[in-house]
């Protein structure tokens, strides 16, 4: 499991098989569904080279009923080499092994969705579940830091009947960290509004079943 | 009353109405007579609303009503050519955090949405806009203030939501009264 790979990527303490035992319990007896918050995830030089590169990238305001954010292209047709580089550590064989042991959850390897987003002031993104063909596991990295009165949480709501009740937990983003949640059909949440100046910037996408 | 103008060029409103082929609708600004207008206005104030949540579908507060009257949809009927009986309305209030989302569920039978704006000083920005999109993701945002009616003829495909009432629009709320039939 300590491959070069993820020595490279990976803060150390994510390498500890006493920690990874940890992660595991920790994933599957997360309420309201299983998920996890890994913070201080990658080595600091690579998480602070990650938000110089996204600066580089083009955005573009999706506004729906259900969203308003600005967002890039899919990270697999960019030319940055740090965004390819963070893509292909993402999807590489090692940490999609990795992810599995953790999860339980049968990842595919070099199959990956992953582009950034830029939530602004009033950006939203509503309830819903994710849910869609091969979508396994949802991911957000994180590369900016709110507090909890600037908004921009992830919320994750309770369930009943396979319908969201009520909001029971909210990850609030922090720099360098990693959240994931296991796609499913109860696996409702969303994005709070940005209610300040803030700005909440983050890479996000699925890992896919096998 | 409606206003005069709208009662005298009742059939150019209709070819209007009917000349958007792909998506039959108008929007007629200052509907009522100021003083009928301010009626409406006073009985909304006078209205309870009720809270009503489903996090995947809506968000907004709720009231029924019976403003509208037969010369109303005498109106309405003779535009869209139809013989639209007078019913209940509902009065939908958005304010901050308040939204309406498209879901696969939304099986709304072709019909005739009335829809009518009784919120003046709103802006734009602040969400609370109604939107209709066809089959094909093309949006139709409705531009309307204070007075102001919409009619719009829905199809199979067409789908209709709210947007999002973001924090700027603080303590305010947006009051619409709404028919649709089907």
């Amino acid at each position: 499991m300590h491959n070069a790979i993820l020595h490279e990527w990976l803060h150390p303490v994510y390498l500890q098989e006493d920690k990874i035992t940890k992660l595991q319990h920790s994933f599957s007896s997360a309420k309201p569904f299983p998920h996890l918050v890994l913070a201080h995830f990658l080595v600091e030089k690579k998480a602070t080279a990650i938000l110089r590169a996204i600066a580089k990238e083009k955005l573009v305001l999706k506004d729906s009923d259900l969203f308003t954010f600005f967002q890039t292209n899919d990270f697999k047709i960019t030319r940055n080499k740090v965004l390819l580089d963070f893509r292909n550590f993402l999807c590489s064989n090692d940490f999609s092994q990795y992810l599995t042991r953790i999860t339980a959850c049968k990842i595919k390897s070099k199959r990956i969705d992953m582009s950034a987003s830029l939530y602004l002031k009033t950006h939203y993104l509503l309830p819903h579940d994710d849910r869609l063909e091969r979508r396994r596991i949802a991911y957000l990295y994180y590369l900016s830091t709110l507090a909890k009165k600037d908004g921009g949480a992830l919320a994750l709501y309770d369930s009943k009947n396979k319908k969201p009740t009520e909001i029971v937990k909210k990850i609030v983003p922090q720099f360098n960290t990693f959240a994931f949640f296991e796609v499913s059909g109860c696996s409702f949440h969303e994005v709070e509004e940005i209610v300040s100046d803030k700005q909440r910037i983050a890479i996000s996408g699925w890992f896919h079943d096998q | 009353m409606i206003n005069k103008y709208y009662i005298q060029n009742i059939e150019q409103i209709k070819d209007a109405f009917h000349n958007n082929k792909e998506f039959p609708h108008v929007v007629l600004v200052d509907f009522f007579e100021k003083k009928d207008y301010e009626m409406i206005k006073q009985e909304i104030k006078r209205t309870t609303f009720s809270p009503e949540k489903d996090p995947l579908t809506h968000s907004y507060s709720i009231a029924r009503t019976t403003f509208l009257n037969d010369p109303f949809f005498e109106f309405v009927s003779t535009i869209v050519n139809g013989n639209i009986k007078p019913m209940k309305q509902t009065i939908l209030q958005f304010k901050h955090k308040d939204y309406t989302i498209l879901n696969d569920q939304q099986q709304d039978k072709p019909g005739v949405d009335i829809i009518f704006n009784v919120t003046d000083d709103w802006q734009d920005e602040w969400g609370g806009s109604h939107f209709y999109v066809d089959g094909s993701g093309a949006y139709t945002k409705m531009l309307t203030t204070g007075n102001t009616l919409v009619m719009a003829r829905r199809s199979a495909d067409t789908k209709r939501f709210v947007k999002y009432v973001n924090c700027t629009s603080k303590q305010k709320s947006r009051i619409f009264i709404i028919m649709s039939t089907s």
